[in-house]
């Protein structure tokens, strides 16, 4: 078997370890942003994500649950209250990218006028999902890490 | 490098600027120092679009809200969103290590830029009265020409007209005000006189008519991001200006580290270039140290060897709030709006005549949903859900309580060769009285003007994430009158240092008046 220069096996070590890296942090921004918009992201915003974390330097994939990474929507249960969480504050640099994409800036801004009826819907939908989320968000809220 | 007729600036953040203009006008050269760079993030500037058409168009590029290396896609809380949106990554950090500041419950916010903080100014505009300026030996008749002389170069918009003239000052010359959202519009014709507390107009360092070749406000919502237009005042633009003028020179990325009397009388200003490490030795007859109170104090404790000696640093306890105006629920989100404050209320926090609060309130349009959405107590998902229905209603305050009411301190200490400055902040036990005193009267009055306090909206800011101190070397104490180092004779300080309170007001203007004041005391010395 030929040589591998030392320099050279830490290269592909490296860059091995980079790939496997960014392919976490893809697939957590894919359930993310699918707990998010209750949908696929485009992977423009997956590779936002992933490009986002490495120049934080905050590139260790957060240990989600098995049941969240099957049904995104169950992230819910693991948010906080309150505070800043490895979860919460991936959630918010998720938010920062659906802000800055057509597809996620309709979820967030209203400039057509929805009408009084179909807000006060909207208020009372997050009021009893919340309401419902609290118990368990207070109980798994620092799970999440 | 020795020149006795040039005057050198440090600093070229606000205060700077305003005292380096009397200066080059008077034909007195000035080198200006300057630990920035003009190395703003320049987001799209000149070609974005309006914000409803950056949220609304199918397809918008992404850099121009998270800019080409993702600056803003990061968490600045507890400082303003505008330091992630219009400032550069590291702006903070850098100037904390620069100037080895050690901070303990204080957030300092600082940053080696060309212009300073007030590449992150929300503009807000408001004269000192006699009691705001309290012990210091001036009055606000010595600041009235200096007010107005800022107020014609840099562009202030605003009315005379309302409540609110009197608390920002009457006698200093207005652009026309910007139109007002429909929602800060509709709160206002509600306003009466005769209430606890005064509301009307945010008085802003925003342009409403084209000055030089700077632009009008095009209401396209984008402020947060950095104006495309100029529109927002930013000391960079009058160091472009100046940089015009015969007998101005700048030298950028140069760090001041120390400043020391030279035998003769003069004064040597010793620092390096951030970038190469070069060290350079300036010398003049006369300086003025305009670096920002926490630089600027760090300077002229080390220069005295006061080490280890505590004294105050002065800031305006800050609550942040949402009120929710029910009258708009449903309603569309303006298209054209001015991002900044739209309105400003003052209300008394106790019975005497300097126990008044002064706050500004926002449209929560202007700034990103997700910064809003962060601070809810609430699941993501439904936060956005909440967010989409409510933002329409939504008015984001921010309350500043006078300075009496903050107990931080600074000192300076020896750290091997060098020295760090240390910051400790607090609160007076006072505070949580005032506090509770606004906060009921701020209740009562703006749900008479249909705007309604959120339960759990109320929050204490950090000291010094407000980004209003100063007081460290107080004028009549140990500034004279005139702002010149007591005993250091030729050493100016112009920056908020030199303010002897902190009233419940924005203090850059005052702070940029009195600049303008010291760079006219210079000149005149030199005539």
């Amino acid at each position: 078997m030929a040589k591998i220069p030392l320099w050279r096996s830490d290269e592909v070590l490296f860059a091995a370890e980079g790939r496997v890296t960014r392919l976490a942090l893809l697939k957590e921004g894919n359930i993310l942003f699918r707990y998010l918009m209750a949908g696929a992201p485009r992977p423009i915003m997956l590779r936002l994500y992933a490009r986002a974390m490495e120049r934080e330097g905050d590139v260790r994939p957060l240990r989600l649950p098995a049941a969240a990474i099957r049904w995104p929507a169950l992230l819910a249960v693991f948010e906080p209250v309150l505070g800043t969480t490895p979860l919460a504050r991936r959630l918010y640099l998720a938010t920062l990218i659906l802000d800055a994409r057509p597809e996620g800036a309709r979820r967030l801004y209203d400039f057509e006028g929805s009408g009084l009826g179909a807000v006060l819907l909207a208020i009372v939908r997050v009021g009893v999902t919340e309401a419902l989320l609290m118990p368990s968000r207070l109980l798994l809220g620092r799970v999440v890490r | 490098m020795s020149d006795d007729r040039r005057v050198i600036v440090v600093g070229s953040g606000p205060s700077g600027a305003s005292a380096a203009w009397p200066l080059v006008e008077a034909g007195v050269p000035v080198l200006m120092l300057d630990a920035g760079t003009p190395d703003r993030s320049g987001r799209g500037l000149g070609r974005r679009p309006p914000l409803h058409v950056l949220r609304t168009a199918p397809e918008v590029d992404w850099h121009l809200l998270l800019g080409e290396d993702l600056e803003a896609l990061r968490m600045v809380w507890p400082m303003s969103p505008k330091l992630r949106t219009a400032a550069r990554r590291g702006m903070v950090e850098d100037y904390r290590d620069g100037i080895g500041l050690v901070l303990r419950d204080f957030v300092a916010v600082g940053g080696f830029t060309l212009g300073g903080l007030s590449n992150i100014w929300g503009g807000v505009v408001s004269c000192f009265d006699d009691v705001d300026l309290g012990p210091a030996p001036i009055g606000a008749a010595d600041l009235r020409p200096s007010y107005r002389a800022v107020a014609e170069r840099i562009g202030i918009s605003g009315s005379k007209d309302d409540a609110m003239a009197p608390f920002h000052g009457t006698d200093v010359p207005l652009q026309p005000p910007l139109p007002l959202a429909e929602g800060a519009a509709a709160a206002l014709a509600r306003a009466q006189e005769g209430r606890a507390t005064r509301v009307g107009r945010s008085r802003n360092a925003v342009l409403s008519k084209n000055l030089g070749t700077r632009a009008a406000c095009a209401l396209d919502g984008t402020c947060m991001w950095g104006c495309p237009h100029e529109s927002i005042y930013d000391a960079a633009f009058d160091v472009r200006a100046l940089s015009a003028r015969r007998g101005f020179s700048y030298r950028g990325g140069f760090l001041v580290e120390a400043v020391e009397p030279r035998s003769d009388g003069g004064w040597l200003i010793k620092g390096r270039d951030r970038r190469d490490g070069t060290e350079t030795v300036f010398e003049a007859r006369y300086v003025v140290l305009a670096a920002g109170v926490l630089a600027t104090t760090r300077l002229v404790l080390r220069m005295k060897g006061l080490y280890g000696q505590s004294r105050p640093l002065l800031s305006s306890p800050t609550l942040g709030m949402a009120l929710c105006q029910f009258s708009r629920l449903g309603k569309p989100l303006p298209r054209e709006t001015y991002g900044m404050a739209q309105l400003s209320f003052s209300t008394p926090c106790g019975d005497q005549p300097w126990q008044a609060t002064g706050g500004v309130l926002f449209g929560a349009d202007g700034i990103s949903a997700p910064d809003i959405i962060a601070r809810m107590p609430l699941s993501r998902r439904s936060g956005m859900r909440l967010i989409r229905a409510l933002l329409s209603t939504l008015h984001l305050g921010l309350l500043y309580f006078p300075g009496e009411y903050s107990a931080n301190r600074i000192r300076l200490e020896r750290d091997g060769g060098g020295a760090r400055l240390v910051v400790e902040g607090g609160r007076s036990p006072a505070f949580a009285r005032a506090r509770r005193a606004a906060l009921r009267t701020l209740t009562r009055d703006f749900r008479r003007l249909g705007l309604w306090l959120l339960p759990g909206s109320v929050d204490t800011l950090p000291s010094g994430s407000e980004v209003h101190y100063g007081g460290t070397l107080p004028m009549g104490r140990t500034t004279t009158a005139e702002c010149e180092l007591e005993g250091h004779p030729g050493l100016f300080i112009a920056d908020g240092s030199v303010l002897c309170r902190l009233p419940g007001k924005h203090q850059t203007f005052t702070v940029m008046a009195n600049a303008d004041r010291v760079g006219r005391i210079v000149a005149r010395r030199l005539a």
